[in-house]
């Protein structure tokens, strides 16, 4: 297999973590700048993920390997989860194609809750009180469920969706590995910021605080995060490919 | 065995200091053993509140160092009988006393007295852990500002994750006037955000600061507002039932109103 067009490495969110393409042709004096430079955009923000390896057959020395995984560790905080070196393990990756995933061997401990997996592959972090300013939930291996408030400073960060049981007053993040399809539902929807996948939204400051109205946001396929009222699940379906869709490294940068 | 409180809010000047020392007296008055020890190291200032300054000769420093045991070091009111203070080291900084240090002093205290309030310094740092490590109760003070409420927020996060989970709010500086014209976050607006049980609402009264001056606690006379909601907070403390009167918008505008200043 030849993949003298790809770039030397390359970053992808998935369902179960961040998978790390590198070229197996290229050498680790080139591999080394390159995730510097890629992670210098992302800066601390993903401390504490899991990352998958795939080096798609190439031929890293035991050596070179301790070094970059040294690299993530030590200086992104990235954790390693596996290392794919055969070529037929895993396929390199195709646009809209998903790698099927590996049982997570780690799990990123939650501050304040408890996960379910409701089904395979699927997994929900709970958040059983309300999360306060200067408080930051993190969950990259699914959707978070906030049974309470997320108030003023406080940001949630999942891969998936968010679903506020309460006021969202703060912070929510969803799809934040690139999955733009994510939503971010809560029973009262007054945000000081919110973010899906690598879009940003504020709220317009002379926007009229809804009354009991529950609430969604999403992309639009312009690219502008939408809020809008929640009406039922079925309608919600229809909004947006509800797949895991995944950015492709050019389309974040 | 008494109860430890600590009194705390995050933020800078919103009352903590004002609030332990009428909510002390206040405790004092219906015959309660009281000791207030103020936890703010390096910037002291609940003695001159009190208006114990100049008799105060020891301090929780020198407990520690083992200078003098904690009955030396209490400076007791001659007002309000019941009432002593614990003052705080004024050449000292909040990094000298440890936690456990503080910890044990708290323990030793409450076999003693029935109320042990501590005055916590400002901030999130480790004054603020030493202020809150011995105590099982916490009152949060807050102004109706969004920044104060902000910062209560955190400091209940931060509460929580020591455990404490008895917490009762109390709202310092609330303008009747303001709330009704609309122009300022109305009580209800700041329980949504921080959920934790209101105690008490201390009404915007310009007698606390010729109070604080003269370092005559306005609980005492039973003669103005403030004083008078302190003696209302400590009654609640007892347990008895005293309502906390509303203060809420009059008009449709000033509801909206309020509820944009409270949005975030």
């Amino acid at each position: 297999m030849k993949h003298t067009s790809r770039p030397i490495v390359e970053l992808k969110g998935f369902r179960d973590g961040l998978h790390l393409f590198i070229n197996p042709e290229a050498r680790i004096e080139d591999i080394i700048p390159r995730i510097e430079k890629r992670m210098e955009k992302l800066g601390d923000s993903l401390a504490g993920t899991g990352v998958s390896i795939n080096f798609g057959g190439g031929s890293l020395g035991t050596k070179e390997l301790s070094r970059l995984e040294q690299l993530l560790q030590e200086t992104y905080g990235l954790e390693i989860r596996r290392l794919i070196d055969k070529t037929d393990a895993e396929p390199w990756p195709q646009e809209n194609s998903q790698i099927a995933s590996a049982p997570a061997i780690h799990k990123v401990a939650p501050q304040n809750g408890e996960y379910i997996s409701s089904a395979e592959e699927e997994k929900t972090l709970f958040i059983r009180q309300t999360v306060r300013s200067g408080q930051v939930e993190r969950f990259l291996e699914g959707n978070i469920i906030v049974l309470g408030d997320v108030n003023p400073g406080a940001e949630v960060i999942a891969a998936r969706d968010i679903i506020v049981l309460g006021t969202l007053r703060g912070i929510a993040h969803a799809g934040a590995l690139g999955n733009i399809s994510s939503l971010i539902i809560a029973l009262s929807l007054v945000p000081t910021q919110l973010r899906i996948a690598r879009y940003i939204s504020r709220p317009p400051s002379n926007q009229r605080p809804q009354g009991n109205k529950v609430e969604f946001a999403r992309i639009r396929d312009n690219g502008a995060v939408v809020v809008e009222e929640f009406v039922d699940f079925n309608r919600l379906a229809h909004v947006g490919q509800r797949s895991s869709a995944v950015l492709s490294d050019s389309d974040l940068e | 065995m008494g109860r430890v409180i600590v009194l705390t809010s995050g933020k800078g000047g919103v009352g903590k200091s004002t609030s332990t020392a009428n909510l002390g007296t206040a405790l004092a008055m219906i015959g309660k053993k009281v000791v207030v020890v103020d936890a703010d190291v390096g910037l002291r200032n609940l003695d001159v509140i009190m208006g114990l300054e100049a008799r105060v000769v020891y301090t929780s420093m020198d407990v520690i160092d083992g200078t003098c045991s904690i009955e030396k070091a209490l400076v007791k009111d001659r007002r309000v009988k019941a009432l002593n203070l614990l003052p705080a080291s004024q050449k000292n900084n909040k990094m000298d006393i440890l936690p456990e240090q503080m910890k044990k002093i708290c323990k030793e205290l409450k076999e003693d007295f029935d109320y042990v309030l501590i005055d916590s310094p400002a901030g999130i740092e480790q004054g603020f852990q030493n202020a809150a490590i011995g105590a099982e109760e916490a009152l949060i003070i807050t102004t109706p500002e969004i920044s104060a409420v902000r910062d209560a927020d955190r400091i209940i996060g931060l509460l929580q994750n020591m455990h404490i989970e008895e917490m009762n709010l109390v709202i310092n500086r609330l303008s009747p006037q303001m709330v009704k014209a609309g122009n300022m976050m109305d009580p209800q607006d700041i329980i949504d955000i921080l959920s934790i049980d209101l105690i008490g609402v201390i009404p915007e009264d310009p007698d606390v600061v010729v109070s604080t001056n003269h370092g005559l606690p306005l609980a005492y006379s039973h003669a103005s507002y403030a004083g008078e909601a302190f003696n209302r907070i400590a009654q609640r403390l007892e347990g008895e039932d005293v309502p906390i009167p509303e203060f809420k918008s009059e008009n449709w505008f000033g509801q909206l109103m309020s509820k944009l200043i409270g949005r975030n």
